[in-house]
């Protein structure tokens, strides 16, 4: 059965020490059974009352009840809490095992897992599962296990006192068992309906946020809000559907453990009248009986807590069982063989696509020697920031190798391939931290930075300015996704962070764009320095900022047109040439023209 | 309006169920009551009687009584949470209506993120506002209400003796209960801190990547586990605590029915029926006393929630207010404009005139104003004094969507929806409209890759636009200002992401839009401004430079220095 299969899997994922569990066990006997005593005293006690015993007896036996109940039950409680923190212990220590091993796992995920999930609104929804996993786990033992066995202690003390009584208690309870199988079905699929539903509220919303300038200026706020209330509509059905089979099992359960009562009562009473029975019994019977029903509720109940945190173990397996990007075998390279020749790069028949039939890198082949500066121009789309997410591991050419220092990169462990590597991307995303830790991001050893180095670097990127007219200087947090910041001084802080990091290979993209002319002419002397001693790649537009480079590449359509220094490429008359016509035509026009 | 005012508001989107929930509440108690009455003939009558048949009939009976109530229970159910649901559909869609018409600033703040974070649960909680107040407050009262009626009818005495300790229950259940509210908040700021940083992560993770530091990020999040376990340990030990007392204190009367009970059949002053009745009624007790403790402890968490949620509804409706008038020119005045970053001042005084149709190229440094500017006209933001015309209309008494249907506007960074690309141009997907969009796409030379795209138009481009490349992106963003058709065209660094020959193919499919239009063109890149007709060099919010190329290259200023940085290198 697919539940019990769950279960397997909950305990698995608990790794509970079989020590800790035994113990929790034997905790857990002891306490319930000191409930159990409770209707055979109270047998006694109404035996008694037609004993012909005199008031003064009665008095004590009375007494001598409730003080023993009362002590039975303190017992009870205290040991239970003695067992919480144990049982609560192991509980969170199996969820904390999932939170780990998930987020262990989702940081490691491809790159492009990212791409096509509204991976930052899922955040929420993948905590939530977890949640539920957590209460499934911690329910198991308070609530299921604990039911569990006083039902066995309180049912076994029923077979033993009256048989045939225990025996109708025990053809009733798979009758509840099959009511319930139906409605549970239901449920299961509901519940999964209501979190898709939920999670695509929220993503929609989160997502009206992130484009929040279109939204506004497009004013699509209606049209939104019309999404969102048909899937707030469907949201609600779900909703109620899921809440009605939930109180209908309920209900089945109840109506079975009543129909036993009254069976009980019935045929109790009928024994009774025959004689075979005395009436304190009888009276002491029904008790038990009612005490069964609160655990078995629980069982049964538990058995709705199962149900929707399998859905949601379910979805959480899903993305665990997703391949991390650094499963693959072959990446056992820990070092550089030749580090200190420096960083060569090679790139040998590259073939690249995102899709089957868009090819983004064609048959693309170069080398650069270590400490050359390359730069790559061409057409929006013809696959130069892909060049960079190849060579960072974040994505893998289908064929061709790219070498690092004469090693296949995807021989490389990731982590060795991107500590040589160094990058700033034309959108700058930056943690929602203080400035300080935006930098610290860039350093092996965080602890060993001093801050005078923090300024140091930020000076070279000229970030020194904006940074001290904060008031909180280093300690300044950026904001979700560095909101606070223009996107030219979160340009800056990506170069002062990629200098602190201080890598062999550098690669750029577009990295001054934000940037006024100024500004950008300052950095681009700083990034001059910086560019000097190392193997580097430069994607940029302003042809002013790569006509000094050892190479210049034209790429198309994923392909290499042309290749050569600038005054070579200009002298060949191609694509190149138009681009540099292209963009000083502007002036030289107006200059013909005046 | 107060807050239940607030609440009553959503909750009679579901009133035709509320009424109905009501009588079945009043249905279950008159049906479940009596039950333990049945009991009582049978042990004190019917027994002793010998009559086993009369007892079968009993048996029956209450059999039919309690599945009755139970099939009322699941209705019940059913139409509580027709309630609840109803209820949290209107409330969600309110939340969602006001976040999406807030004004912009609010977006920038996070102000409005933040509230996203919480509007499920928010919802979920005000809708347990309705439910608990069912469920946990008039259900059990009216429980208790009925209990002790037929209690003291049975046995006033013991009634009395019993129902004393009740209140004496209650007080206890909630010293305990608030001693754990403490707890209960702590676990929740740590498990939102948790999720926090999650997202922050998540939305980091090519930084992160490319800097191979997912060991220090995973670390930090195993640390903000740790503690958030440890928290939750020390709430649940005291949440179980508190459960074991309660479970001891409950006992109490239990014992006190009993004990009397016991010693009154005894003395023959009550049957053994009567006390066995008393037995159950205390049992009956007890849940609605356990329900009356929960719901009193939740309303706190409840009641923010609901007050939350409120906050939200209340946010301003920047659509409110304002006329729709019929803007027919793209002429701009700006008259004495002053505007400040909370003390910061930018602009000070600032005047302006756009006639209709001018070509306007806003340059300067960063933090110059720039941007401020151009969000000040789409009305993003608004002058803190002063005038802005839009047409010879005041901008302030127009409602914003009159005002943004006037202009349209080609965003640095141009984020996308994570819907197909006519949905992204047109907003709808409905495909009549195709020939119009493949006009637009090849007056914006953005035909060429989309129809090397499978899909086609039917494409979807992902979150945040992040399967198209930058250029890409910019080129759906000039078609769909194309399909907007507007008067007034602000571009905030519309070409900065382009490369040189893409720019040229749009600078040309730009003239083309922008003829006969009033734009504003923010830009860096001189080749995209050299075209313009007229030149506003904005430094600290002030116009130091007004003119166009020819005579701001004259004037050998901050123009001219511009320029100078610019072609160095190239000529």
């Amino acid at each position: 059965m697919k539940i019990f299969q769950f279960l397997k899997d909950l305990l698995q994922l608990a790794q509970l020490r079989q020590r800790n569990f035994v113990y929790l066990i034997i905790l857990i006997i002891c306490a319930e059974s000191l409930l159990a005593p409770t209707p055979f005293l109270f047998s006694w006690l109404i035996a008694s009352l037609n004993a012909g015993l005199s008031s003064q007896e009665i008095i004590e036996i009375i007494c001598l009840f409730a003080a023993a109940t009362f002590a039975l039950n303190l017992g009870h409680a205290l040991i239970t809490i003695a067992r919480v923190r144990l049982s609560r212990r192991f509980s969170l220590d199996a969820a904390n095992n999932l939170r780990h091993q998930f987020f262990c796992h989702l940081v490691r995920l491809p790159y492009g897992y990212f791409l096509n999930h509204q991976a930052g609104g899922q955040a929420t929804s993948w905590l939530n599962d977890i949640d539920d996993v957590d209460k499934a786990i911690a329910e198991l033992v308070n609530v299921a296990i604990t039911s569990f066995i006083r039902l066995l202690i309180f049912g076994t003390a029923l077979f033993l006192w009256n048989p045939s009584i225990a025996g109708l208690a025990l053809v009733m309870m798979p009758l509840t068992v099959l009511i319930q199988r139906r409605l549970r079905a239901t449920v299961h699929k509901r519940s999964r309906e209501k979190v898709d539903l939920r999670e695509a509220l929220s993503s929609t919303i989160a997502e009206a946020a992130n484009t929040i300038s279109v939204v506004k200026s497009f004013t699509l706020e209606s049209l939104l809000h019309k999404h969102l209330h048909t899937t707030s509509e469907a949201y609600q059905l779900a909703d109620v559907s899921i809440e009605t089979s939930q109180s209908a099992l309920r209900s089945s359960a109840s109506v079975v453990l009543i129909f036993t009562q009254y069976m009980f009562f019935v045929f109790g009473g009928w024994l009774v009248i025959g004689g075979e029975l005395n009436v304190a019994d009888f009276l002491a019977q029904i008790l038990l009986i009612t005490m069964l029903i609160e655990p078995l509720n629980n069982v049964l109940q538990y058995y709705n807590v199962l149900t929707q945190s399998h859905a949601s173990l379910h979805r959480i397996q899903e993305t665990l069982d997703l391949p991390t990007e650094d499963n693959d075998e072959r990446r056992h390279v820990k070092q550089l063989t030749d580090a200190n020749a420096g960083a060569s790069l090679t790139f040998d028949q590259v073939h690249f696509r995102y899709h089957e039939d868009i090819p983004l890198i064609e048959d693309l082949s170069l080398t650069l020697q270590a400490g050359e500066t390359l730069a790559i121009v061409g057409p929006s789309g013809s696959g130069k920031t892909t060049l960079f997410h190849l060579l960072l591991g974040l994505y893998h050419a289908n064929s061709g190798t790219i070498t690092l220092a004469g090693t296949d990169i995807s021989t490389l462990s990731l982590e060795t391939l991107r500590h040589h590597v160094g990058v700033v991307f034309q959108e700058q995303t930056l943690l929602n931290t203080s400035i300080r830790n935006n930098l610290l991001l860039g350093a092996d050893d965080p602890e060993s930075i001093t801050d005078e180095q923090l300024w140091h670097i930020l000076s070279l990127a000229h970030a020194n300015d904006f940074v001290a007219s904060f008031p909180d200087a280093l300690d300044t947090v950026v904001g979700l996704n560095g909101i606070r910041l223009s996107g030219g001084q979160r340009q800056r802080l990506a170069i002062a962070r990629v200098i602190l990091k201080n890598p062999d290979v550098l690669l750029l993209d577009e990295a001054t764009s934000a940037l006024d002319s100024v500004s950008e002419l300052h950095i681009q002397e700083a990034l001059n320095d910086v560019l000097e001693s190392r193997t580097s790649i430069v994607i940029a537009h302003r042809l002013s900022t790569i006509v000094h480079a050892d190479c210049i590449v034209v790429l198309e359509h994923g392909r290499i047109r042309e290749q050569g220094t600038h005054t070579e490429l200009l002298e060949q008359g191609g694509v190149y040439k138009s681009l540099y016509d292209a963009q000083v035509e502007g002036f030289i026009n107006w200059e013909a023209s005046s | 309006m107060n807050m239940f005012q607030f609440l009553w508001l959503h909750i009679r989107q579901g009133r035709g169920f509320l009424w109905q929930a009501v009588v079945l509440i009043l249905l279950m108690a008159i049906v479940n009551i009596p039950l333990p009455m049945l009991n009582k003939i049978g042990l004190d009558y019917l027994i002793p009687a010998g009559d086993t048949l009369s007892l079968i009939t009993l048996g029956a009976l209450a059999f039919f009584m309690r599945g009755g109530a139970s099939a009322f229970q699941v209705l019940q159910n059913y139409v509580v949470h027709r309630v609840m649901a109803a209820m949290g559909h209107s409330l969600r869609c309110s939340m969602m209506h006001a976040m999406l018409h807030a004004p912009y600033p609010l977006f920038v703040s996070g102000d409005i993120s933040k509230h996203i974070g919480r509007l499920a649960s928010d919802v979920e909680h005000a809708e347990g506002f309705v439910f608990d107040t069912i469920r946990f407050f008039i259900r059990p009262i009216c429980m208790i209400l009925v209990i002790s009626t037929i209690m003291l009818v049975l046995d006033w005495q013991l009634a009395v003796l019993a129902l004393i300790f009740s209140p004496a229950c209650l007080l206890v259940g909630f010293r305990l209960r608030f001693a754990l509210e403490d707890a209960q908040k702590e676990v929740l700021a740590k498990r939102q801190a948790l999720q926090y940083n999650v997202t922050d992560i998540i939305e980091n993770i090519r930084a992160i990547r490319c800097f191979a530091r997912e060991d220090r990020y995973q670390a930090s999040i195993d640390a903000e586990v740790h503690s958030y376990t440890d928290t939750s340990i020390t709430f649940a030990l005291k949440q179980q605590t508190l459960q074991a007392f309660t479970h001891i204190i409950l006992l109490l009367p239990w014992l006190l029915v009993v004990c009397i009970g016991s010693y009154r059949v005894f003395h023959h002053h009550m049957t053994l029926g009567d006390m066995m009745a008393f037995v159950v009624f205390i049992e009956l007790l007890r849940s609605p006393l356990f329900q009356f403790i929960y719901f009193w402890s939740e309303m706190k968490a409840r009641l923010v929630s609901s007050k939350r949620a409120r906050e939200v509804c209340d946010l301003p409706d920047e659509y409110a207010n304002g006329d729709s008038k019929p803007l027919n020119t793209g002429s701009i005045s700006l008259n004495n404009v002053c505007f400040a970053f909370g003390s910061t001042p930018l602009f000070s005084n600032l005047s302006l005139d756009i006639p209709d149709g001018q070509r306007v190229a806003l340059v300067g440094p960063s933090g110059g104003g720039k941007t401020t500017l151009s969000n000040l006209l789409i009305g993003f933001v608004h002058p803190d004094s002063g005038s802005i015309k839009i047409d010879g209309h005041a901008s302030a008494a127009l409602n914003p969507a009159c005002l943004r249907q006037h202009i349209g506007m080609v965003f640095q960074d141009n984020p996308m929806f994570d819907g197909s690309i006519r949905y992204n141009l047109l907003f709808t997907n409905d495909p009549s409209q195709d020939e119009k969009i493949w006009a637009a796409l090849t007056q914006a030379e953005a035909r060429e890759f989309i129809e090397e795209l499978t899909g086609g138009l039917d494409t979807t481009i992902g979150t945040r636009g992040l399967k198209l490349s930058g250029g890409q992106r910019q080129r759906l963003a000039i078609a769909r200002v194309l399909l907007k058709n507007p008067r007034i065209v602000i571009m905030d660094e519309a070409t900065s992401s382009l490369d040189s020959l893409t720019e040229q193919r749009i600078q040309q499919a730009m003239d083309s839009m922008l003829a006969g239009r009033t734009s504003v063109t923010i830009a860096h890149r001189l080749s995209t401004i050299v075209a313009a007709d007229r030149i506003l060099y904005l430094e600290n919010g002030r116009i130091i430079e007004d003119g166009n190329h020819a005579e701001l290259l004259k004037r050998q200023d901050a123009y001219y220095r511009l320029y100078q940085t610019q072609t160095d290198g190239l000529i």
